[in-house]
C-alpha cells in the first residue's frame, strides 16, 4: 500500500485532468480515499479487552477474493461511480464527481501495484494480483509496524517523489488563485454548499488539506520509524527485508503483458468514452493570468472585487484566473 | 473604488496572488502540531483526523481569531 503518495498523487491527477475536462477535485480525493475507505478498518482491526477484532489474514483481506480486495479494481472504481451518477443523475455535479470517482479509485489501485501483495486490477475478469514489488506489503504487522517498514523502503522515496513532482512541477495548483479559478467553477455546487457552513480561509484549507496532511504524514511516520522506534533503512527493490513477510503475488511475463494490456485498453476506453465528451473548449492553463490586485492599483485600474466568488467564476473565465 | 467584504484579509494575497504572509504561518503551524500530537499519541495519525487538523488549524481558527480580534476593537 502506499501512505502519502495517495494524498499528494490527488494533485496531480487535478492539474493533468482537472484543467482539460470538467472533473470534480474532491471527487478526485473521494475515489482515492474509497478502496482503503471500505478495507483497511478490518485490515488492521482494533483490540478491545485483549479481543483482536479485525481480519485473521490482512493481507488476504485487504487484496484478494474472498475479501474486500474487489475495492482495488478498476471495476470497483466503475461501479461506484455509477452508483453516484444514478441517484444523482438530474445534478449538474453528476458527471463532474463520477468522473472524479474514477480518476481517483483507479490512481488508487494502480499506485497500489507497487507493494508486493498488488492488486486485482482486472477483478472480475481474473482474481490475479498485479504487483511490480516495489516495497513489501506489510498491514500483516498491524499499523505502526506497517508504517515503519513502508517508510524505511522505496515507499518513502514514492511519497517524496509525489511531493517533489507538486512542488517542483505544478506548485501552482496549491494557490488560492488554481483553486478560485479552476478547482472551485468545477464543482459549484459543492463548493457553495460548503461555503455556506465554512469562512472561505477554511475553504481553500480544505482545498489544500491533503497536501498539508501528506507532508505532516510523511514528517511523522517516517519520524517515528527511525527518531523514536530505530527501525533500519532498507531502500533494495522489495525491502525492508527485516520485516516479516506475506508471500509475494505470482508475477510472470503473460501476466505482466495481459495487465499492461488490459489496464492500456481500460484507460483507452475511458479517455473516449467518458473523458472526451468532457473536455473543456480551451484547457483551463492556456490563457494570460489576471493581473494581481497590486499591479492593477499600481496602473491605476479598480481593485474591487464582487462579492460572490461563484458569481465571478461564472462571469469570468476560469482560465483568466490562473497565474503558473 | 471601493474593497467590499469578499477581498481576503491583510495577508493572505501576495502580490503575485499565491501564497501569503498567513498562509507561510498557519500551515506549517497545522503541521507541526499535528505531528507533535501524533507522535505523543499515535491514533491521531490517521487519514480522516489529518485533512480535518489542516482544515481546522488553517482555515477555522484563523477566520474565526480574526472576526473575535475585529469585534474587540
Amino acid at each position: 500500500m502506499s501512505w502519502a503518495a495517495h494524498q499528494f498523487e490527488g494533485y496531480v491527477l487535478q492539474r493533468h485532468f482537472g484543467e482539460r475536462y470538467t472533473v470534480s477535485y474532491l471527487a478526485i480525493v473521494a475515489g482515492d480515499a474509497a478502496p482503503d475507505f471500505f478495507a483497511k478498518a478490518w485490515v488492521y482491526g482494533v483490540t478491545i479487552n485483549g479481543h483482536h477484532y479485525g481480519s485473521s489474514d490482512p493481507a488476504t483481506f485487504h487484496r484478494s477474493w474472498p475479501g474486500a480486495g474487489f475495492t482495488h479494481s478498476l471495476a470497483f472504481g466503475v461501479l461506484l461511480a455509477a452508483l453516484l451518477w444514478w441517484a444523482a443523475r438530474r445534478r449538474r455535479w453528476a458527471v463532474p464527481w463520477a468522473l472524479g470517482i474514477v480518476i481517483g479509485q483507479w490512481a488508487h489501485a494502480i499506485t497500489d501495484i507497487n507493494d508486493s501483495k498488488g492488486t486485482m486490477l482486472l477483478f472480475p475478469l481474473t482474481k490475479h494480483n498485479f504487483s511490480i514489488g516495489t516495497w513489501a506489503y506489510g498491514a500483516q504487522v498491524g499499523k505502526y509496524h506497517d508504517a515503519a517498514a513502508y517508510f524505511s523502503s522505496f515507499g518513502f522515496v514514492m511519497d517524496v517523489t509525489w511531493f517533489l513532482v507538486v512542488v517542483l512541477l505544478m506548485r501552482h495548483v496549491l494557490t488560492r488563485r488554481y483553486f478560485e479559478g479552476v478547482v472551485r467553477p468545477s464543482d459549484p455546487a459543492a463548493w457553495t454548499w460548503l461555503s455556506r457552513r465554512l469562512p472561505e480561509e477554511a475553504l481553500v484549507a480544505l482545498y489544500r488539506s491533503m497536501f498539508v496532511y501528506g507532508v505532516a504524514r510523511v514528517i511523522a511516520w517516517t519520524t517515528y520509524a527511525h527518531a523514536i522506534a530505530h527501525f533500519r533503512w532498507d531502500l533494495h527493490w522489495g525491502g525492508p527485508n527485516w520485516l516479516a513477510k506475506v508471500s509475494p503475488s505470482t508475477q510472470t511475463w503473460p501476466w505482466l503483458i495481459a495487465g499492461i494490456v488490459g489496464v492500456t485498453a481500460v484507460l483507452g476506453a475511458f479517455r473516449q468514452l467518458a473523458l472526451q465528451p468532457h473536455r473543456r473548449s480551451v484547457p483551463a492553463h492556456s490563457v494570460p493570468a489576471m493581473p494581481s490586485m497590486t499591479e492593477r492599483a499600481s496602473r491605476g485600474q479598480s481593485v474591487t472585487m464582487p462579492s460572490n466568488p461563484v458569481a465571478t467564476a461564472e462571469a469570468m473565465p476560469p482560465r483568466l484566473w490562473i497565474q503558473q | 473604488m471601493g474593497v467590499d467584504r469578499a477581498v481576503p484579509a491583510e495577508g493572505a494575497l501576495t502580490a503575485s496572488g499565491q501564497w501569503g504572509r498567513r498562509d507561510l504561518i498557519v500551515y506549517p503551524l497545522a503541521v507541526v502540531t499535528y505531528v507533535l500530537l501524533g507522535l505523543a499519541w499515535k491514533p491521531l495519525l490517521n487519514w480522516v483526523l489529518g485533512p480535518i487538523w489542516v482544515v481546522v488549524v488553517a482555515g477555522v481558527l484563523p477566520s474565526s481569531l480574526h472576526r473575535l480580534v475585529g469585534r474587540e476593537r
